[in-house]
């Protein structure tokens, strides 16, 4: 198959990546752009560990091809710390005891602030949904509903 | 007990593994990727029991791209592994036990060309008839999985005299009780890359026990074990679904046949149909009381499938078999045991080890018998809870660690604030559980190093793998604790066999307790020489010397001092060095073979969870709305984290008790992956009220126990139980699937 170029916003920096169009957006971003934070857990779009921010919505890399992100804004867990700073939901996820084993945290943590940047301040049933697509085996969920809500100041 | 005197143990302290997963630095074995580095993949079969007729690879072998192709006639050393029993090839040779067996395996340039090549190859089989039930595996003239029996374990335990006990009770219970097999469903597959380093194999691997990996890896290479490096790599989740050998094996026979580093990443499917499963077992159980509710006989025979291998099965059974009266002081007891081989999933280590299983039982029968009696249900268990001094069916006596009505008493206490009074469907239940910590009447120990640097900060070298569980954190909390030093002067390399001692699995709830004692007798080791230095300096005795805050003191007069810095100046002076290694094997004995008598455990630790559930009667679908979950940890080590086990085993409970089941036909699993094979979501999550008991006895590193599998077990009968009070029916087998909710509902 011939390759593309594509041309896309990577945490804030314009990349350019030559990649078969059907390749998918995990391993490209794995493999071609170092973002080892995408874990990949299921290969159909059920775990939620690939999960990146495309223009601020939480998807599963897992189900997207690279052709398809062409212009798009991606964010990963690579691109969240601010001039060496922790992102707020970063220092609250360590603080709240919200990180067990971490496979799951890039993902979670990527949901989480797609939420917080639509709805600084979401209830608690809101947190749920949000993070409903986002497995997690080892913490039960109950510190990272905290960690949310410490990073909304709720 | 008296509150102790602690400086670090009891509070929160940032997991050593926290910032490098928030940032997305932690690598796990699917990150790592070297020069040159070759995929690597398996070959399948497809049919539960078969010869091999024929196989072929020529066409793989041709395909450009292709490293290699090995089979069993290419392993230089031995082709059976396996935790306790060795009885699993690495490469089938005799013949297929299973779907999903290893026939060949496969390195490739790319994880594409290692799919192309695992379609091209081909196999012929002679189909044998396959055992795939308890039933098939016990009739007479079966075909036999192993050797001359399918009858994998059999195990018998008694005490007092039963018969004579029944035949004096006002009340009998009984019950079968049925449990399904179940899958870990770590969020990370399975993964490793091995290469040559310097001459040594090395493997990276997600494990819960590099020690043992290694083991296996030099047996199957035929290498002496100093030549073999497993590292465990940030790893992925476990809950004893990473005690078996993955693709460690299988990578070191590729990279030393192609000399190239290798990587190997199991698909979900892959990895769910060939890691091991949670025992299905089914247990009959009669219970006698007297009606003022004591409890003096149980009886209970259970059966269980531990598939084609033995894995951690002769485990299970003998730990599900101590623990089948539960956390009650029961004078006359008989407990029978078969589990069998068949062609069925392989089944073995799953947080519990039998326990949960058991738990169903001897809870249920609980739930049971306190309504016969028209008992509270905290009172009838607190009438028979085992207290310090009760004597156990297997001769133990206890000692003063018993927590277990306390439990029960501070679970009562919140239920009383937390818990709204019952609607219609709507029920409350109580679920127990004791669970004795470690190996089951085996020895089982754990080492450390320690090196106390010249600026008095510290390596920690510990063999037990941090999967995530906090396990480094927790030596480090121990370690800083004893030497007096910060939790932050400790930095703590983990499971390399290369550089840290033996550290056992990281399974039975044993490393707070096993790998903890080890670091705490390094510490005093190296202290010991501190201490030798610091008397001469301070002009103090030993024994009345205090290490505490980066500093250390007369007891007697603490304004004689010196801070640590100082000390380790003054240890340079004299060319001293404070090194400590550490080791410690519980206090357990080997248990009768006939009558499983001696001590399986030196310490126990005790659980009680409330359950409030809702039940919608036109689905059949069950909402468990709140648990309160009460557990003695002896002493917690770190408070959030001990939490964090809790709220992460109920939840695991809910998945066990309303939905999740590994559904298999022929041997084969119909639902390996995540769209079906459901675990709870943010979505179920109910509200959880974690509840830290604290009963410390001498025996743990500052009085801690194991908190890791008992924080699952009490969930799954106090949901169960609150079903059966919700609807006032009971329920025998699990998950409580909405069809036979629906079933009794209707019924």
């Amino acid at each position: 198959m011939d390759k593309i170029k594509i041309s896309f916003i990577l945490n804030d920096k314009p990349v350019t990546v030559e990649t078969n169009p059907n390749k998918r957006v995990v391993d490209l971003l794995r493999e071609d752009c170092e973002c080892t934070s995408v874990k990949e857990g299921c290969s159909e779009g059920e775990c939620g560990a690939c999960t990146v921010l495309v223009n601020g919505t939480p998807v599963t890399s897992c189900l997207m091809l690279a052709g398809q992100i062409e212009g798009d804004s991606i964010l990963t867990l690579e691109g969240l710390m601010k001039d060496g700073e922790l992102d707020k939901l970063q220092t609250s996820f360590v603080e709240a005891g919200a990180v067990q084993c971490g496979y799951c945290t890039p993902g979670m943590v990527l949901s989480a602030k797609a939420l917080l940047m639509k709805n600084p301040h979401p209830t608690h049933e809101e947190i749920r949904r949000a993070l409903s697509g986002n497995l997690c085996r080892c913490t039960g969920y109950t510190k990272i509903f905290k960690a949310v809500d410490m990073a909304a100041g709720n | 007990m008296a509150l102790r005197d602690l400086a670090i143990l009891g509070k929160a302290n940032v997991k050593k593994d926290a910032y490098n997963k928030i940032t997305g630095k932690a690598l796990f074995a699917a990150d790592l990727k070297f020069d040159h580095m070759l995929y690597g993949g398996v070959f399948r079969s497809t049919v539960p029991h078969a010869t091999i007729k024929r196989f072929d690879a020529s066409k793989a072998l041709a395909l450009p791209g292709v490293a290699c192709v090995l089979t069993s006639k290419d392993i230089p050393g031995g082709n059976r592994i396996g935790i306790i029993m060795k009885d699993e090839p690495v490469l089938v040779d005799d013949k297929i036990r299973r779907v999903g067996d290893a026939i060949a395996i496969v390195a490739a340039e790319t994880p594409e060309l290692v799919e192309e090549a695992l379609e091209l190859m081909e196999v012929e089989y002679d189909l044998l008839e396959p055992i795939l039930s308890y039933e098939d595996a016990m009739k007479e003239g079966a075909i036999k999985v192993h050797g001359d029996s399918n009858l994998h374990a059999r195990k018998h335990l008694e005490s007092g005299d039963v018969d004579a006990a029944f035949a004096q009770c006002d009340v009998i219970i009984e019950g079968t009780y049925t449990t399904n097999m179940l899958s870990h469903m770590f969020i990370e597959p399975d993964a490793g890359v091995a290469r040559i380093e310097d001459g040594i194999l090395t493997v990276y691997a997600s494990t819960q026990n590099a020690h043992f990996d290694r083991g296996e890896v030099a047996r199957t290479m035929g290498l002496p074990n100093n030549k073999v490096r497993v590292m465990q790599v940030t790893t992925g989740g476990g809950f004893g679904g990473k005690l078996d050998i993955s693709v460690q094996c299988h990578l070191a026979l590729l990279t030393n046949a192609t000399g190239r580093p290798v990587k190997m990443v199991r698909s979900r499917k892959e990895s769910t149909d060939v890691s091991a499963k949670r025992h299905p077992m089914v247990m009959k159980a009669k219970t006698g009381a007297t009606k003022d509710g004591k409890v003096l006989a149980v009886e209970v025979f259970m059966t269980g499938d531990t598939g084609a291998y033995a894995s951690y099965g002769p485990a299970v059974i003998t730990r599900a078999v101590v623990h089948a009266m539960g956390p009650y002081d029961v004078p006359n007891v008989r407990i029978d045991a078969d589990f069998v081989y068949t062609n069925n999933p392989m089944c073995g280590a799953f947080r519990g080890f039998g326990v949960p299983q058991v738990s169903v039982c001897h809870e249920g029968q609980m739930n049971a018998l306190a309504k016969a009696l028209n008992m509270d249900p905290i009172d009838l268990r607190i009438i028979n809870a085992q207290r310090p001094g009760t004597v156990l069916a297997t001769g133990q006596v206890l000692d003063e660690a018993v927590g277990f009505i306390d439990t029960l008493l501070e679970a009562k206490k919140k239920a009383a604030e937390v818990l709204d009074p019952c609607k219609e469907n709507q029920g409350i239940g109580v679920g127990c559980m004791w669970y004795g910590v470690g190996n089951t009447g085996l020895p089982n120990p754990a080492g450390a190093f320690v090196e106390v640097l010249a600026d008095a900060s510290v390596n920690l070298m510990v063999g037990c793998a941090d999967i995530g569980q906090g396990s480094s954190t927790v030596m480090a909390a121990i370690a800083a604790e004893e030497l007096g030093l910060s939790y932050d002067d400790i930095h703590v390399v983990a499971a390399d066999t290369m550089v840290t001692p033996e550290g056992g699995a990281s399974s039975a709830s044993r490393q707070t307790f096993i790998s903890g004692n080890a670091t705490r007798n390094a510490c005093k080791q190296a202290k010991d020489t501190l201490a030798e230095t610091a008397s001469n300096f301070l002009n103090v005795p030993k024994e009345d010397l205090i290490f505490r805050d980066r500093m250390i003191y007369s007891a007697k007069d603490p304004a004689i001092k010196m801070t640590y810095p100082e000390l380790m100046a003054e240890m340079k002076k004299w060319g001293k060095l404070a090194v400590g290694a550490g080791a410690y094997n519980p206090k357990t004995t080997y248990l009768d073979a006939k009558t499983m008598a001696g001590i399986p455990y030196e310490i126990y630790s005790y659980g009680t969870t409330i359950a409030q559930v809702s039940v919608d009667t036109s689905t059949g679908e069950v909402d468990v709305q709140k648990l309160i979950s009460a557990h003695d940890v002896g002493q917690a080590v770190d408070r959030e984290m001990v939490e964090g086990q809790i709220e992460g085993g109920m939840v695991m409970a809910q998945g066990f008790a309303v939905f999740e089941k590994i559904e298999f036909e022929k041997g084969k699993i119909k639902n390996p992956i995540f769209s079906k094979y459901l675990i709870p979501t943010a979505m179920d999550s109910p509200e959880i009220y974690p509840i830290i008991v604290e009963c410390p006895g001498e025996a743990g590193p500052f009085g801690a126990k194991g908190v890791g599998e008992p924080a699952l077990i009490p969930g799954i009968p106090a949901i169960t139980n609150a079903v059966e009070n919700a609807l006032c029916q009971r329920f025998f087998e699990l998950p409580l699937m909405p069809t036979e909710v629906m079933k009794k509902i209707r019924s």
